[in-house]
């Protein structure tokens, strides 16, 4: 079964070469432009791992990480954060999230975190 | 016999026998013979010389002696006297305490009394004639001589003090006087002379002699005027300095005038009043101006002080004027430049205080009032402290603090509350004021306003992290595009992937100058921060050259060294500089074919070499490129070579407290360095 990526991006074109490059290497890509209702969305989607951009609109990806690594239902679920932030090691260590991105990234790179975080063994790491 | 019947049984008639039996001679010498007195008083012993001779007839036969005699009463008599009267002599001279001695009219000591021989310890043929010289102190000797030679020309009296050496070898002083015995021609018969042990009294006055000179040295060494009054008032003593200090040329036209007379009269109800005091046996203290004798004003601390005597009367006052005409020009001088201080203080628009050597406020200028709307003594000590945002108040106590224990200026950023409870950013800058012992006297301190500043530097910010930002996405976009561009071409074996990767570069070095301009930005607002952590330097070398290889497939990158030990710092700061230095020594060598790079351990620092062979630096440039004002000013000219990027290395080696620092030779090529300390 296709395991599924849920990306956060308010920027439509990201996430569409995101979605495009993803797809090509067999994954499901969902996204959404908001973080709005974010627990729901995962749910709903059944979100394998999520691509979290720093500057989510509403509530920033900061808070969106909190809100999953929170919650009973979705706290096992591999976080990307992603940002043009110099200092994004230290936000995403700073919120629990499991790996990240700075902007602008190789797309060797994208598909080789992505494919570290759904190994079994990494999951099974949570 | 029957002439002087009072004979018979005085032994004559045995004499005359003798002479008659045995024809010998008798000669009687000052015998004594006891005769009636003439006019029938009691018969009396007198003296007489006589000789009995025998008269021989022509048969040799003595038939008769020749009895020749006179009397010698008068003279045996008189001597009896003299020897008794030289035993009293003696005796008194002996009983005396004094030395006494005689000598002939030439001088020529021929008799010492007792005490001399007590005190020298020596006998008289010792001390007779000229022995007694030995022991006059040499010193004293010549004035000796001199006396007695005058003496005794000119046989007048004399006395005189000089030192003769005692049993234990110690010169006493003695005062010697000599008087000479005259006949009735008044010539000279013999001198009679005392010697006094005068020693005690002499170390007495000794003493008292220094105690004086002392104390006259302590008055005449006193910087100050020092005079000395009498009761009345007048000046009988003044020390030079004093004469100095009051621009007098003759002493002796300032004696015996009353001390009064050299104030003015504004000051003579002082200058009474000190004197009645003194007399009354206080103490007193004014201070006053008066001119000099040459006119000048002076500033006078006038101390004036009783001198009593053993009965307890005030017999004398001594003033002492201390000229304190420099000090009260120094208060008048402070007094104005602190009025200066405070109308300075009042015109700037920031706020101004100052404290004493506690901390604790006492001026505040008027803006401070104006801006809290509260008073002065609202404010000061420690009610200014309300007045700070409470969310700064741990860093206001906290930088404070340090201050107080390092005794170093400050600067510090923090919110005052305004009158109406708004609060505004405030700039504080805190010097510590110290004396010359380099002790902390108060602290002197300004606050700006720097609100509109702060917002403008949040906004600014802001806006260059939105940019950034807004920078970078799209670039992200174009990145990711031409990646599967290139992949994709890649899998269809498309000549023309080397457009796209070409593409991928630019992007890339679109990234790098978006990154640089945000450091650039971090640096003037003071904000680029390190994230230390401890890793391997070798590694972290090994993957920025990496990095650089990859994109410089034309150049040779030749690492060499290690480093042992892991290493503190911003690793990502580091790998920047790093790779910084290699992308621009390989940009500089086109023609070049490789680049080096060295790492080494030097006691405690990293230090990192990386040379290339290209076009190096001209030596006016080198000595500028990091020199920070040359820099701040020139930088757009300068940097427009290098990049930005070298200023960027050199704050962020500056922040690791390390080195940087490049050597070169043009057309020969440059080596850049830097070190860092192993651990932070």
């Amino acid at each position: 079964m296709k395991k599924r990526i849920l990306i956060f991006d308010d920027d439509p074109e990201l996430s569409m070469v995101c979605k495009i490059i993803l797809e090509k290497y067999n994954y499901d890509v969902e996204t959404r432009l908001f973080c709005d209702n974010i627990i729901k969305e995962i749910i709903e989607v059944k979100a394998d791992i999520i691509l979290m951009d720093l500057w989510i609109p509403s509530i920033g990806g900061e808070q969106a990480i909190n809100l999953v690594k929170n919650n009973n239902t979705t706290m096992h679920i591999p976080v990307i954060l992603f940002s043009a932030n110099v200092e994004i090691n230290i936000i995403a260590a700073r919120v629990n999230a499991n790996g990240f991105l700075k902007k602008p990234f190789d797309i060797q790179e994208l598909l080789r975190k992505v494919e570290d975080l759904l190994r079994p063994e990494a999951l099974n790491e949570r | 016999m029957e002439a002087l019947p009072e004979l018979e049984g005085q032994n004559f008639d045995t004499l005359l026998d003798n002479v008659y039996n045995t024809g010998e001679i008798f000669v009687g010498v000052e015998v004594p013979i006891t005769l009636a007195h003439d006019e029938g008083l009691a018969p009396e012993e007198r003296y007489f010389n006589f000789s009995y001779q025998p008269i021989y007839n022509i048969h040799k036969i003595i038939d008769g002696v020749l009895v020749f005699g006179y009397e010698v009463t008068e003279e045996v008599r008189g001597r009896k006297i003299q020897k008794e009267s030289d035993a009293l002599f003696r005796v008194l001279t002996d009983a005396m305490p004094q030395k006494m001695w005689t000598a002939d009219a030439n001088g020529k000591v021929n008799y010492f009394n007792q005490q001399w021989f007590n005190y020298t310890d020596k006998s008289f043929e010792e001390l007779k004639d000229l022995g007694w010289t030995k022991i006059v102190h040499p010193d004293d000797w010549a004035q000796n001589q001199q006396t007695w030679k005058y003496a005794i020309s000119t046989g007048e009296d004399f006395q005189q003090e000089h030192r003769f050496l005692n049993n234990n070898g110690i010169y006493h002083w003695h005062l010697t006087k000599f008087v000479a015995q005259k006949n009735a021609d008044n010539k000279i018969i013999m001198w009679v002379g005392t010697s006094t042990d005068i020693n005690e009294q002499k170390l007495e006055s000794e003493k008292i002699r220094l105690a004086e000179e002392f104390n006259r040295n302590v008055l005449q060494s006193s910087p100050d005027c020092v005079k000395v009054l009498d009761n009345e008032g007048r000046i009988i003593f003044m020390n030079t300095n004093g004469l100095c200090l009051l621009d007098i040329d003759d002493c002796d036209s300032i004696i015996n005038r009353n001390w009064r007379e050299l104030w003015g009269n504004e000051n003579k109800e002082a200058i009474d009043a000190a004197i009645t005091k003194g007399l009354k046996g206080e103490t007193a203290q004014f201070q006053a101006s008066a001119p000099t004798f040459k006119s000048i004003f002076k500033w006078w601390d006038v101390k004036v002080s009783p001198l009593v005597s053993t009965n307890g009367v005030v017999t004398q006052l001594i003033a002492v004027s201390r000229d304190i005409t420099e000090q009260k020009n120094y208060e008048n001088t402070i007094a104005e430049s602190e009025k200066r201080f405070r109308q300075m203080a009042n015109a700037m628009p920031q706020k101004v205080w100052t404290t004493d050597d506690n901390g604790k406020v006492n001026y505040l200028n008027h803006q401070w009032m104006e801006y809290t709307h509260k008073s002065f003594e609202e404010l000061k000590d420690s009610g200014w402290k309300k007045v700070i945002h409470p969310d700064d108040w741990d860093l206001n106590q906290k930088t404070w603090q340090s201050s107080i224990n390092s005794g170093e200026d400050f600067q510090l950023q923090h919110r005052f509350r305004r009158y109406d409870g708004k609060y505004y950013w405030h700039l504080s800058q805190c010097l510590v004021q110290k004396n010359e012992q380099g002790k902390i006297v108060g602290w002197i301190g300004t606050h700006t306003d720097i609100d509109e500043q702060k917002i403008m530097e949040k906004a600014k910010d802001e806006f260059m992290s939105i940019a950034s930002h807004e920078l970078k996405t799209p670039l992200t976009t174009a990145k990711a595009y031409i990646q599967l561009l290139e992949m994709s071409m890649k899998q269809t074996n498309d000549k023309d992937v080397v457009f796209a990767e070409k593409a991928g570069l630019s992007i890339n070095r679109l990234n790098d100058l978006i990154g640089e301009l945000m450091d650039v930005s971090k640096i003037q607002n003071g904000k680029l921060n390190l994230n230390i952590t401890t890793f391997n330097f070798n590694e972290m070398a090994a993957d920025a050259i990496e990095a650089v290889q990859y994109a410089s497939p034309g150049h040779h990158l030749l690492f060499s060294g290690k480093i042992k030990e892991p290493v503190e710092g911003d690793k990502e700061r580091l790998t920047q500089v790093i790779v910084n230095l290699l992308s621009n020594a390989v940009k500089y060598s086109p023609d070049a074919k490789e680049v080096f790079i060295n790492i080494e351990e030097q006691v405690g620092l990293v230090k990192v070499s990386v040379k290339d062979t290209g076009i190096g630096i001209r030596k006016q440039s080198l000595e500028k490129i990091f020199e920070r004002y040359y820099r701040e000013e020139q930088r757009a000219v300068h940097f427009q070579g290098l990049g930005i990027g070298l200023f960027i290395c050199y704050e962020i080696i500056q922040r690791h407290n390390g080195k940087i620092w490049a050597e070169s030779e043009p057309g020969e090529g440059s080596t850049f360095y830097f070190t860092i300390p192993v651990s932070q």
